[in-house]
């Protein structure tokens, strides 16, 4: 706003407090500060470094899937400091490292300040896109004209809303939205973020999720392909604990590179890449061979006589289970040949290890627990990985049991209304296309919760969009996202953005997929400035905790799941579409029953709804019980009663209620999946790159691991691991990235490296410190060379983090010209999928070659 | 006995110190179309004349004046901007306070300071000023806020008010702006080639120069005669 007087605008940057606005300006002699000006000498009246003590505000933290419950401490409407929340049960007063970025995330200078359009219509890497601020009405106005152009041209479908981290805000921006403007495209992260570890658990014992693990309890635990004091999960709860579980159990891991938390184990077990499988299966061999699983789980042969030997089959009639299904088909089909000896060959681990670590395990049980992450199964033929590893916790009775893998509480919040009777027709019609992840598809089963096309294949719909398969792709917003760096093959991901005509973009940041965008949409800090609650389990709890405005405002920020969408419902409605506005003012205030009459008002109210049953005196929440809203404000978090053990045994959410070796589960869903397709299910396993036949396709088995590229040519098996400082991508702006980068093992805090082992190194005539090119059949990356004994012979180790061409001054190298710091992964990463949960695979499968450059 | 101002505190001269920091101000905030006018220019020239500075800074005036016919639309100058002082881009010159004063972030202590220095005279942001507190526009147009109270201060309780609001200014420039301005006006030149934003910021450092030698003579300067 400015006032004309002579020359340029006068420009009204300031005013009277607390008055309307009226311009400084000649004759305001008479205030108050007037006053102070006049008489008061500023060397004696402003204070200097007076200390103030600031108040501590719940909050929690997106910036990994532990989503702890964490405090910040705000002074004088800063933020100067984190920690965790103590009244939190899963990570309590504890914090991570990576939460503490948080502060140099929210007062980066390189933030994105207000809305922003492109002026350069040209799109891809390395070219300008010429942005200049805009007005939030003209970006609103840009944002729903296009809307209602898709509406009307009968293009509703042609939309496409791309969900990276989120809130539980999320039903509204991903969840509702998109089904008003007519849109099946709802395409989440979650198959570039976990799903395969989630296939185990599912097509076991019924469980589509992450566990939880009572490892205080264990007197043995397997780490298997996760790191969780170091990146996922409960890093911050585990940091705290991991003494007092070492002193309680021995702990193995098993990972090719010498983790954090294999540092800190009894035993590392350097596995070859690809053959977990291999491994599960043989240590399943040894627990069963020794008759170590755990008989009241899994039940026991009739006649004390019989046993499991090697390599001879049992009858099934000789063996009664009690809560589990398959066993004998298991060991028949599969476990009797799988012996240690056999593994060694495939694993590059000793069968002397092998039968050492299976045995220990086995006699620990039923407090034996295999703590499963990705490393192991998000690989092209990890699907029946996760079923072995996770099988192994079925075997020693550790599932839903003291000391073992068990699951989080059902946590009491309350879905928004029901918004089906608000879409009109031209949704209802854009809503019956195929989405543009092929989910579904022959050879993209993605059997989430045993449905065929139940998942997402997020990392595909870059194909689907340079294609035009199904459909092209007209509008994109994406929020919290930035698929450019984060999924493998990026090449891709550029050329499919730059195809797109209007992309709206919604984050904190400039990053590699802000730079294909029309308009940037600026986000709020989801720690500190808005709105927002996550659930996650941890230490036989699960916790609910909200995060709130703590902290003004001064750029023009927008909180990107409500309030946006409340903005464009607004400007929708300006157009005579009024639908998605009349929902969202039936989200009302649940203590007032006041409608929301602004966007921050519905973004309050939609939070007040969402976990209304966690502080409504009035409504059970099945833990901490509060006293009312405000009451749930002061302590910012909400814990379940502890988890209580075996209370699935005998009601598993399996076809047959029991922990399912041979899984009548999936055998459901793939022959459900054939069926839809017209074919076998051999042939649904080889559309999705698996070479089972017969009853294998129903039993974890073994599986040849799937590389892309020839030995030869390429003799290094990439390991990708997640730094300890990444919150997901996205704190590679801030310089304790780089000040703490030895945090994680092996790497420089001068650059970015790929490590391989001396006898590697040696063979290939290369040195450490030698600025290497590491190159694969989808791209290569240039990166410093660390010789380091701690990563297994034929793998070369890097850590995934750094790379940026884009996200600011420390992220890149060179900003302008497009030159990343370090090297990112996904450029040389080819993209493949573990098919039968839609994950996209980051592990085992890229072979690499290494250069002087 | 009358008091007389000492010479260059005359309202003319304090008139075009306060019109100068109000254009800086709107220089360096998101442009608008008067900010390419030849009126912009014009107001710095008679201004700097009034200081008696055009000797100084001819040159740059000169730069800035053909700058301003050179562009075309606003658009390119707001693509200036954008790369230089507000983004989405890696910041090239930022231009807040606190990333020169505290170690390269924002809302740092000492934009905590600035916020409270705008409490005690009672003053707040605009809802039209869409930044923060620390940012240079800001910062500037606080100090223009000061040069116009000199003023009325003068007018309405005699010279010795006037003359204390002169410590504000030079406590407030001493403190916040002069110790980042060189480094300010190195990274606008030197980071981006810009026709506009270059003599601007010879401009500005320049006037300020002169701000902190005109405070440093007239802050507690004997002004009775």
């Amino acid at each position: 706003m400015s006032s004309r007087k002579k020359g340029i605008s006068r420009r009204d940057f300031l005013k009277i407090m607390g008055t309307s606005g009226a311009a400084l300006g000649l004759g305001i002699g008479g205030t108050a500060g007037s006053r102070v000006l006049a008489e008061e000498d500023p060397y004696e009246v402003l204070p200097e470094g007076e200390h103030q003590y600031g108040e501590w505000v719940p909050t929690g933290c997106a910036g990994c899937t532990s989503w702890c419950s964490l405090e910040a401490n705000v002074v004088e409407g800063r933020v100067i400091k984190v920690r965790g929340n103590s009244r939190s049960q899963v990570n309590g007063g504890s914090s991570c490292p990576r939460s503490h970025l948080s502060l140099q995330q929210v007062y980066d200078p390189d933030r994105i300040k207000r809305p922003m359009k492109r002026t350069n219509p040209e799109k891809g890497r390395g070219i300008d896109p010429k942005f200049v601020p805009i007005s939030w009405e003209e970006a609103m106005e840009e944002i729903a004209d296009k809307v209602m152009e898709l509406r009307e041209n009968g293009d509703s479908h042609k939309f496409v809303l791309w969900r990276g981290r989120y809130t539980r805000l999320r039903d509204i921006l991903y969840g509702i939205l998109p089904e008003f403007v007519g849109s099946p495209n709802k395409i989440s992260h979650s198959s570039i973020c976990a799903e395969a570890e989630k296939f185990g658990p599912y097509y076991t014992e019924g469980y589509w999720n992450y566990r939880d693990y009572d490892l205080l309890n264990s007197d043995y635990v397997l780490i298997w392909g996760t790191d969780p004091i170091q990146s996922n999960r409960q890093v911050s709860l585990y940091s705290r604990q991991w003494g007092d579980i070492l002193e309680g159990a021995k702990i193995a891991t098993v990972d090719p590179r010498f983790s954090r938390t294999a540092a800190k184990s009894d035993e590392w077990l350097p596995v070859k890449p690809g053959e977990d499988g291999a491994l599960a299966l043989a240590l399943a061999h040894v627990i069963l061979v020794e008759g170590l699983w755990h008989k009241e789980f899994v039940g026991d042969f009739a006649s004390n006589d019989s046993q499991f030997v090697a390599g001879e089959e049992v009858a099934e009639e000789d063996f009664t289970e009690n809560y589990t299904h398959g066993l004998i088909k298991w060991w028949n089909e599969e476990l009797k040949d799988r012996t240690p000896e056999w593994a060694a060959e495939r694993t590059g681990l000793s069968a002397e290890q092998i039968t050492r670590v299976a045995r220990e395990f086995g006699q620990a049980a039923p407090r034996a627990c295999c703590f499963m992450g990705g490393g192991g199964v998000m690989q092209i033929r990890g699907g029946y990985n996760a079923m072995a590893i996770h099988a192994l916790n079925g075997l020693v009775g550790s599932v839903d049991n003291e000391g073992g893998a068990v699951r989080g509480a059902g946590v009491p919040n309350q879905s928004f209304p029901d918004h089906t009777d608000f879409l009109d027709d031209i949704s209802l019609q854009g809503l019956e296309n195929e989405m543009i992840d092929r989910r579904g598809r022959l050879e993209f089963p993605a059997l989430k919760d045993g449905k065929s096309g139940g998942g997402v294949v997020t990392n595909v719909s870059a194909d689907s969009i340079i294609e035009e398969d199904p459909y092209e792709i007209k509008m994109a917003i994406g929020y919290w996202n930035n698929f450019n760096f984060s999924a493998p093959e990026t090449e891709r991901w550029d050329e499919a953005m730059a195809k797109i005509d209007f992309y709206i973009h919604l984050v904190t940041h400039q990053s590699e997929m802000t730079q294909f965008a029309d308009i940037i949409i600026p986000s709020t800090h989801h720690m500190f400035e808005q709105w927002g609650m996550l659930y996650q389990k941890g230490n036989l709890h699960t916790h609910f905790w909200l995060s709130r405005p703590m902290i003004p405002r001064y750029w023009t920020l927008i909180e990107p799941e409500a309030e946006f969408s409340w903005l464009l419902a607004e400007k929708l409605a300006d157009r005579g579409y009024s639908n998605m506005l009349d929902y969202f003012r039936t989200i009302v205030d649940p203590e007032t029953g006041s409608e929301p009459e602004n966007y921050r008002e519905f973004a309050e109210y939609a939070s007040k709804h969402y976990m209304q049953p966690v502080w409504d005196p009035e409504l059970d929440s099945h833990g901490e019980q509060f006293q009312g809203w405000e009451d749930f404000k002061e302590s910012g978090v909400w814990n379940s009663d502890r988890f209580e053990f075996k209370q699935h045994w005998g009601n598993f959410a399996t076809s047959t209620g029991n922990f399912e070796f041979y899984s009548e589960t999936l055998k459901e869903a793939l022959q459900e999946h054939g069926d839809r397709h017209g074919v076998s299910v051999e042939e649904v396993l080889q559309a999705c790159k698996y070479e089972a036949t017969g009853e294998l396709a129903y039993l974890p088995h073994y599986e040849e691991p799937y590389t892309v590229g020839e030995a030869e040519e390429y003799p290094l098996l990439l390991v990708d691991s997640k730094s300890a400082m990444n919150r997901e991508g996205r704190s590679a702006n801030a310089g304790w990235y780089y000040d703490l980068k030895t945090i994680d093992p092996g790497d420089s805090p001068e650059a970015d490296v790929i490590k391989i082992h001396p006898e590697d190194a040696e063979r290939l005539g290369l040195a450490d410190e030698d600025e290497v090119r590491v190159s694969s059949p989808t791209g290569e990356i240039y990166c410093q060379l660390k010789v380091w004994e701690a990563v297994k012979p034929g793998t070369a180790c890097k850590t995934f983090g750094m790379g940026h061409w884009a996200y600011g001054r420390l992220a890149a190298e060179d900003f302008e010209a497009a030159v990343p710091r370090g090297a990112n992964n996904n450029e040389i990463m080819p993209a493949e999928y573990e098919r039968l949960s839609g994950s996209t695979s980051f592990y085992s499968h890229t072979r690499v070659k290494i250069e002087k450059a | 006995m009358d008091k007389v101002e000492p010479a260059g505190m005359s309202a003319e001269t304090t008139r075009a110190r306060r019109n100068i920091y109000h254009a800086l101000s709107a220089g360096f905030y998101v442009p608008e179309a008067d900010i390419l006018s030849p009126q912009f220019i014009q107001d710095l020239q008679e201004n700097f004349a009034a200081l008696d500075a055009l000797d100084e800074l001819g040159d740059s005036l000169n730069q800035l004046n053909k700058a301003g016919k050179q562009y075309d639309s606003l658009e390119k100058l707001l693509v200036e901007y954008s790369k230089l002082f507000l983004g989405p881009d890696k910041l090239l010159a930022p231009p807040y306070g606190s990333y020169y004063l505290n170690d390269k972030t924002t809302m740092g202590a000492s934009t905590t300071e600035v916020i409270k220095i705008y409490e005690k005279l009672d003053l707040e942001l605009s809802d039209s000023f869409q930044d923060l507190p620390d940012h240079i526009s800001l910062e500037l147009y606080f100090l223009a806020y000061l040069v116009e109270q000199q003023l009325v201060l003068q007018q309405e309780k005699g010279s010795a008010a006037g003359r204390n609001v002169l410590k504000w200014q030079n406590y407030f420039l001493e403190n916040y702006l002069y110790p980042w301005q060189d480094e300010f006006t190195d990274k606008i030149k030197s980071n981006y080639d810009s026709d506009f934003y270059s003599p601007l910021a010879d401009i500005y450092s320049c006037f300020i120069d002169r701000e902190i030698e005109y405070l440093a003579r007239n802050v507690g300067a004997d002004s009775e005669v």
